[in-house]
């Protein structure tokens, strides 16, 4: 089985940086190694099957705790995304209490 | 004629939210804070199934690796994964991680099954690196949740 690598890996970026639009660059360096982990082992399983060196059931086997470490992966960059996004707002209030505290005389009441 | 964009009592709705939000000195939550058990949990029950699955690579088509002789590596691992898997719930604003405990307590039961079936060396290597990857994903994300740190 011939897997393009480059090829599926550039796809799932693309997908991945659509999601996290301007907090991509946070996740990037996990997810494009992470991907590229999951791509080359999903790789290797069939090339192993194809080579006769783990039987069908074995693959299935395999594979299927390949999906669940995906799933997992996925849900960190998800996870990621969701505190880029928190960091955002949280700087946002936090410009609106310094504008409230210069406004009231620099009283540091809030 | 009906006057577009933002009323009067919108516009002081949305000041007062902010204000409120900003005199309470609060920050809003979208996830979990980090957990110091669940990473500790998480890290243990790596370095123990890495531990096993190594030993396993060596011995898994002798008679010393076989099913019989690990139940209660599989027994304990559940207990841990079960014991993580309740604290996470118990979390508020935590289901990503609930559901990467779910998905590595789901890869278990599978290692669990392939070795009543049967394990060999490269199916063994091939689970520690599919884990590994597994716990990995886990731990960056809780550690992620520290928050203003440098990962």
């Amino acid at each position: 089985m011939n897997i393009d690598i480059e090829k599926l890996l550039k796809g799932m970026l693309e997908a991945a940086s659509v999601g996290l639009k301007n907090h991509w660059p946070k996740a990037r360096d996990y997810a494009e190694n992470e991907f590229r982990k999951l791509l080359l082992e999903a790789q290797h399983i069939a090339q192993l099957k194809d080579d006769a060196k783990i039987t069908e059931q074995e693959a299935t086997y395999l594979m299927d705790l390949q999906r669940n470490a995906s799933r997992a992966v996925l849900l960190t960059i998800e996870g990621l995304g969701i505190l880029a996004v928190e960091a955002a707002i949280n700087a946002a209030l936090a410009v609106v209490r310094d504008t409230i505290n210069s406004a009231i005389g620099g009283w540091k009441i809030l | 004629m009906k006057r577009e964009g933002w009323t009067p009592s919108a516009a002081i709705c949305l000041c007062m939210l902010i204000i409120g939000l900003a005199v309470s000195g609060c920050t809003i939550r979208l996830i979990a804070d980090f957990d110091q058990k669940i990473d500790d949990g998480v890290t243990a029950l790596q370095k123990k199934t890495g531990a096993f699955l190594i030993k396993l690579e060596r011995t898994c088509q002798k008679p010393e690796g076989a099913y019989s002789n690990h139940v209660s590596f599989y027994d304990e691992a559940k207990v841990e994964l079960s014991a993580l898997q309740v604290r996470a719930d118990a979390i508020a604003l935590n289901k990503l991680t609930t559901e990467q405990l779910e998905k590595l307590r789901d890869s278990f039961e599978k290692m669990e099954s392939q070795h009543k079936l049967g394990f060999t060396p490269i199916v063994v290597a091939e689970t520690r690196n599919i884990l590994n990857s597994h716990f990995t994903a886990i731990l960056k994300l809780e550690v992620a949740k520290k928050r203003n740190l440098k990962d």
